[in-house]
C-alpha cells in the first residue's frame, strides 16, 4: 500500500525554515506516521514547498527515518517533488547523518523512476538498481544472472547481505516466496 | 593602522571615554573608537564602496550595534554611545531601539528587522519580504529560495541557541543583482553553546569553536546544527563575501575572486554570533 502524503498540505506553509518550524510541525509528521499501525510505504510529496532547510528536515523526517532504519516502524517512506533547493538541503542531512532515502519521479499517479540521496555504499546502490531493474528478485535469481554476465566472483551469500542490508535501510521490501525470500522496492506493487 | 587595531584591548571606563590599550600604551577618546570601529567593520568586510564621510554598510552597521552592545554590557555608567548621525543604516538601527525596541523597519533597499526570542514566527514575514525582494533584484527564483533559506536558518539559530532573552537582529540591503544580509545576537556565543554537549567539551577557544561549528551536525544538540552548512551551501555559487564572528573569532570566506579563500582573524571579544553574507550575481568589477 503506498500513501500519498502533501507536506504542503500537512505544514499549511511553503517555506519550512529551522529548527523552529520544525519542532513546531514536527507532531504532525508523528501523528501522520504512527496513525496507522500497518506496513505501508509512504509517499513524502514536497510539491509546492518553495523553501525547506536542513535543519527542517533534521527535526521532522530525520527521526522517523532512524525509527524506520531501526525497525521500530514498519514503514517505507519514499519522496517526490523536492526542488532544487530542497533537494540540496535534504541531502545535506542525509549525508550528515548516514542516512539514504528513494527519491522518486511520478508520471500518472504512478513511480515513473527513483533516485537514491545520501549515503549508501556504492556495492548497495548497485543492487538496489539491479532489483529495480528486475522488479522482484531474490538473492539466487541475482546470483544468476551476475553469473551468466561474467560477475561470477560475487557469490550467493554476498547477495544475500547486499539485499538484506537494503532491506534494513528499508529501500527494499522483503516476503517470503516459497523456500527464499524476493526483494522488490517499496512502490512495485503500485 | 591595522596591526595596531588587531593588538588592540578595550576597557571601557569610566562615562564616554574608552580606554584603549594597543602597543604604544596611548589613551584614545570615544571619537576615536568610533573612527577605530568604523575602520575596523568596514575595511575587514568592504560590503560597499564607501560613500563619501560617514556611510556605513550593513554589516558594518550592525557589527557596530553589536560592539556597543558589548561596550554597554562592559560598561557600569551605562552611558555609552557611539553616534553617526549622516549614517542612514545606523539611523534605521536607532530608530528600532535595538535591544530593546520592537518591529522592522524599511528605507529605500534596506530592511531591518529586531528578532524577539518569543516568537519565531514573526520572522517569517521578512523572509517572505525578503525572497520577493530578492527575484525583483535580479535573482532567480532557485537562488532567492536559497538564499531565503540561508537567512531563515540563521535567524533560527538566534532562537535556538542564543539563549539570551534580547532579541537578535536580522537586516538585508538590496541592490540590482547584490544582496546583504547579517543577523547578530548578544547571546552566549557559539563557544558556550557548543560546550553544553558533551562532545564538544573539549573545545577551548572560539575560533576552534566556530571552525568546528561550520560543520553539518555539529550542535549543542544531538540533532541539528546545520545552520551554518545551509549558509555557506547557499552562497557558494555567488560571488561574495560570508562572515561570521563570535567571541573573539573571526572566519571569512572570500568569494570575491576566482580562487576561493577561508581566513580566520581576531578581533576584541563580542557578544554573541554575527553573520553577514555579501552576495553578488557578477564579479566584482576590477579597479
Amino acid at each position: 500500500m503506498l500513501r500519498r502524503v502533501n507536506v504542503r498540505q500537512l505544514t499549511g506553509s511553503d517555506t519550512l525554515v529551522g529548527k523552529t518550524d520544525g519542532q513546531r510541525d514536527a507532531p504532525k509528521f508523528v501523528n501522520l506516521v504512527f496513525g496507522d499501525d500497518r506496513e505501508e510505504s509512504l509517499l513524502w510529496d514536497w510539491s509546492g514547498i518553495e523553501v525547506a532547510t536542513a535543519s527542517y528536515f533534521a527535526t521532522t523526517i530525520i527521526p522517523l527515518m532512524r525509527m524506520i532504519t531501526s525497525g521500530e516502524l514498519a514503514k517505507y517512506f519514499l519522496f517526490a517533488g523536492l526542488n532544487k533547493n530542497c533537494l540540496d538541503e535534504f541531502a545535506l542531512v542525509l549525508n550528515a547523518e548516514g542516512l539514504v532515502a528513494m527519491l522518486v519521479k511520478l508520471k500518472n499517479e504512478k513511480v515513473a523512476s527513483v533516485d537514491l540521496v545520501g549515503k549508501l555504499d556504492p556495492v548497495y546502490a548497485n543492487t538496489f538498481r539491479e532489483v529495480i531493474r528486475h522488479g522482484a528478485i531474490s538473492a539466487a535469481e541475482l546470483f544468476k544472472h551476475s553469473q551468466s554476465r561474467g560477475k561470477s566472483q560475487i557469490g550467493k551469500t554476498a547477495w544475500v547481505n547486499r539485499l538484506t542490508g537494503l532491506n534494513r535501510l528499508r529501500l527494499l521490501r522483503k516476503e517470503k516466496v516459497g523456500r527464499e525470500f524476493v526483494f522488490r522496492a517499496p512502490f512495485m506493487e503500485v | 593602522m591595522q596591526d595596531v587595531i588587531a593588538q588592540t584591548r578595550i576597557h571601557p571606563v569610566g562615562r564616554s571615554i574608552i580606554t584603549l590599550m594597543p602597543t604604544s600604551d596611548r589613551y584614545v577618546s570615544i571619537r576615536e573608537v568610533e573612527q577605530y570601529q568604523w575602520r575596523v567593520a568596514t575595511n575587514d568586510i568592504p560590503l560597499t564602496v564607501p560613500v563619501k564621510g560617514t556611510q556605513l554598510s550593513l554589516a558594518a552597521a550592525i557589527e557596530l550595534a553589536c560592539f556597543e552592545q558589548f561596550l554597554l554590557h562592559t560598561n557600569d555608567e551605562n552611558k555609552l554611545r557611539i553616534r553617526f548621525p549622516t549614517c542612514g543604516v545606523w539611523k534605521l538601527i536607532r530608530s528600532l531601539r535595538w535591544p530593546n525596541g520592537n518591529g522592522t523597519v524599511k528605507e529605500n533597499s534596506t530592511v531591518l528587522s529586531v528578532l524577539p526570542q518569543d516568537s519565531g514566527r514573526r520572522s517569517s514575514d521578512s523572509l517572505r519580504s525578503l525572497q520577493t525582494d530578492l527575484r525583483q533584484h535580479g535573482f532567480s527564483h532557485t537562488l532567492a529560495g536559497s538564499l531565503t533559506g540561508a537567512a531563515g536558518e540563521i535567524i533560527d539559530n538566534v532562537f535556538q541557541h542564543s539563549q539570551t532573552e534580547l532579541p537578535g537582529l536580522f537586516g538585508y540591503q538590496l541592490s540590482r543583482r547584490k544582496v546583504t544580509f547579517c543577523v547578530a545576537d548578544l547571546g552566549v556565543g557559539v563557544l558556550k553553546s557548543l560546550r553544553q554537549n558533551p562532545q564538544y567539551r573539549h573545545l577551548m577557544t572560539s575560533m576552534d569553536a566556530l571552525q568546528t561549528a561550520i560543520a553539518p551536525g555539529v550542535s549543542r544538540f544531538d540533532a541539528g546544527g546545520y545552520g551554518f552548512s545551509t549558509l555557506l551551501r547557499s552562497v557558494a555559487e555567488l560571488w561574495g563575501k560570508t562572515r561570521l564572528r563570535s567571541g573573539e573569532a573571526v572566519l571569512v570566506f572570500d568569494r570575491e575572486t576566482e580562487e576561493r579563500r577561508k581566513m580566520h582573524s581576531y578581533l576584541p571579544p563580542f557578544l554573541g554570533v554575527q553573520v553577514s553574507a555579501i552576495c553578488r550575481l557578477d564579479p566584482p568589477k576590477k579597479s
